[in-house]
């Protein structure tokens, strides 16, 4: 089967001042139409920006990345923005919700983009909103809704224009371990039962059993399984 | 229109600062909507003044008086249309600080002088058969509850009457719409001079200036030294100019009012500018994850671009409006404070481009900062 995301000598560097500092190394990376991939890692193993490649928001410094049969890597940043809004849903850490907008308004921003009537946006914001099970609360700015519930809008967001590719960026790094597991379901639910692709990062090896496989990075390469998470 | 609902959001973001922010434009575009209206008000007074009607007075000014045989000369002089005489004959009504213009005039001549006058034939007809008739304008008719039929005792400020006392009796025979834009008799209490003439205790057979339209606008000035030439070296010389230029003289002994408010608004929204693109800047940086996380989602630069700049275009222009209406309010009460009476011009359109190149300017810089905001960065609240 042809791979949703493909990564080929992956080289990832930040300049620091005069100082150029490499994150990433060489990477190759495959990930399956489908899976439900977790990246574990200690804290400045390049997790983040590896997630970063894989959905658009930043470009290698050498190497190939292709989703989809797209090499992202060639695209401007305005056509990079496009296929951003066309392929790719985004869950962070913090929620990163428009504090002074109402749930569904923050689902429909992505909606924005699209050439859907209201009526359409609308009724693509209901969908996702009951599929995250937060219909009652549409009209709440995030500030009146909880740590999951926040997540969950989040989540209807990522997933309102039906993308390919879901990438989670510690999604449940803020909420307690109830919550979280909460949202690890509905994550896998999505995996499951709406066949989305999933690139998630996580600290923690519970959430990274909801994931379908796991892989490890260190110092900026794939490195072997720790013992207890295999 | 679509946005409309996240710039209303990034506009409310924060109550406070937008309702402080709104309340310093508002201020800065009040002191502007009423300088701006008193300047475009003198423009459109001095363009509105009919160039083709000059005013001859004596040369030692206009309370020195000409003799009413100087009319004949005028009407003959060669490119004079008509020629009216005209006598002051204001003064205090009803209050010592209550002051109602009005002037002596015959009715034939100043209707062939003045053709701005909305005065009926009917009207005219009426002035003339009634010899203390009065004409008045419907603002003084408003502002004195004056009716046709009414008695009203004049009280010149120069003229006493033949018994010695100070009132002269006119009767009110019509009403006429006042038009400020016509600078020749639009405003005034018209009366018949022959009774003000034969009334007053003094200065019979003279008039303290001459109304006089020409044929050709464009030769107000060589017609006003011809007209000057034909009186010179006799005991009552003249000083003839177009009403464009007496309108423009006025406005110049005011000193460069153009120059002292533009001045002043330049100060005031340089002043502003500061603050408010200190707001704009500071609004922008706050929302900098918010930024990255729109240019997450797919809102290229330009669209991040657009809103920051709308944002920045509706608070100025809200604001504008709001201060616009509340100057045009307060207009009235601000020339009646400086004892001015210029019927304000309009000050919206200018107000307006003002606003969009303050918003421009303001939100200029935030907006470049969110163009080139790098997602991975701003994600980080860097």
């Amino acid at each position: 089967m042809e791979p949703l995301v493909s990564m080929r000598g992956v080289v990832k560097r930040y300049k620091r001042g005069s100082e150029s500092i490499q994150v990433l190394h060489n990477l190759d990376l495959e990930v399956q139409p489908g899976e439900f991939l977790a990246l574990m890692g200690p804290s400045g193993s390049g997790k983040t920006t590896l997630l970063n490649l894989i959905g658009g928001l930043d470009r290698p410094s050498d190497g190939e990345v292709a989703v989809a049969g797209e090499h992202i890597d060639d695209l401007t940043g305005g056509q990079l923005a496009k296929w951003r809004a066309r392929h790719v849903g985004f869950v962070f850490q913090f929620y990163n919700l428009m504090p002074t907008l109402s749930a569904e308004r923050n689902v429909e921003l992505p909606l924005l983009l699209t050439r859907l009537s209201g009526a359409q946006r609308r009724q693509s914001v209901a969908a996702a909103l009951e599929l995250v099970g937060l219909t009652d609360r549409r009209k709440h700015k995030p500030s009146e809704l909880s740590g999951g519930q926040q997540q969950r809008v989040a989540i209807a967001r990522a997933i309102v224009t039906d993308p390919t590719l879901l990438v989670c960026d510690e999604p449940t790094g803020d909420l307690d371990r109830e919550t979280a597991e909460e949202i690890l379901g509905l994550l896998q639910l999505l995996n499951r039962e709406q066949g989305k692709t999933i690139v998630m990062v996580t600290h923690d090896p519970k959430a990274a059993q909801f994931a379908s496989r796991v892989v490890h990075l260190d110092k900026g390469a794939l490195a072997a399984a720790p013992a207890e998470a295999a | 229109m679509k946005f409309l609902p996240l710039v209303w959001a990034g506009v409310w973001r924060r109550p406070g600062r937008t309702a402080l922010t709104l309340i310093s434009i508002i201020s800065a575009f009040v002191i502007f909507g009423i300088l701006q209206g008193f300047t475009s008000g003198l423009s459109r007074l001095v363009a509105n003044a009919q160039a083709d009607v000059l005013i001859t007075q004596s040369r030692g000014g206009p309370l020195d008086r000409l003799p009413i045989a100087d009319l004949d000369i005028l009407k003959r002089t060669p490119g004079v249309r008509a020629a009216a005489r005209t006598v002051f004959f204001g003064g205090p009504f009803r209050q010592p600080n209550a002051f109602l213009p009005a002037q002596a005039i015959d009715p034939d001549e100043a209707r062939a002088v003045d053709d701005q006058l909305h005065i009926t034939p009917a009207q005219w007809a009426a002035l003339k058969a009634t010899r203390s008739g009065a004409l008045v304008t419907s603002d003084h008719a408003k502002l004195y509850g004056f009716k046709v039929g009414d008695r009203v005792p004049l009280t010149p400020q120069f003229y006493t009457n033949k018994d010695g006392g100070r009132a002269f009796p006119v009767d009110v025979v019509g009403i006429y719409p006042s038009n400020p834009d016509d600078g020749v008799f639009g405003g005034l209490v018209l009366l018949n001079y022959d009774y003000i003439d034969q009334s007053r205790a003094s200065n019979a057979g003279t008039v303290n200036g001459y109304l006089v339209r020409i044929d050709d606008p464009l030769k107000s000035g060589v017609m006003s030294v011809a007209i000057d030439r034909q009186f010179a070296n006799s005991p009552h010389e003249t000083k003839t100019y177009s009403l464009r230029q007496l309108a423009l003289a006025s406005i110049a002994r005011l000193g460069d009012v153009g120059l002292a408010v533009r001045l002043i608004a330049g100060a005031v929204f340089f002043a502003l500018l500061f603050s408010v693109g200190s707001v704009m800047i500071q609004s922008g940086r706050e929302r900098t994850v918010e930024l990255a996380v729109l240019k997450t989602l797919g809102f290229g630069d330009a669209t991040v671009v657009g809103i920051t700049i709308v944002e920045a275009v509706v608070i100025c222009l809200a604001a504008a409006i709001a201060g616009l209406l509340i100057s045009t309010a307060l207009y009235p009460v601000v020339m009646k404070t400086i004892h001015f009476n210029v019927k304000a011009g309009p000050a919206l359109p200018a107000g307006l481009i003002v606003a969009l190149l303050l918003a421009l300017v303001a939100g200029a810089i935030p907006a470049w900062r969110a163009a080139r905001l790098s997602i991975v960065d701003g994600l980080a609240g860097r």
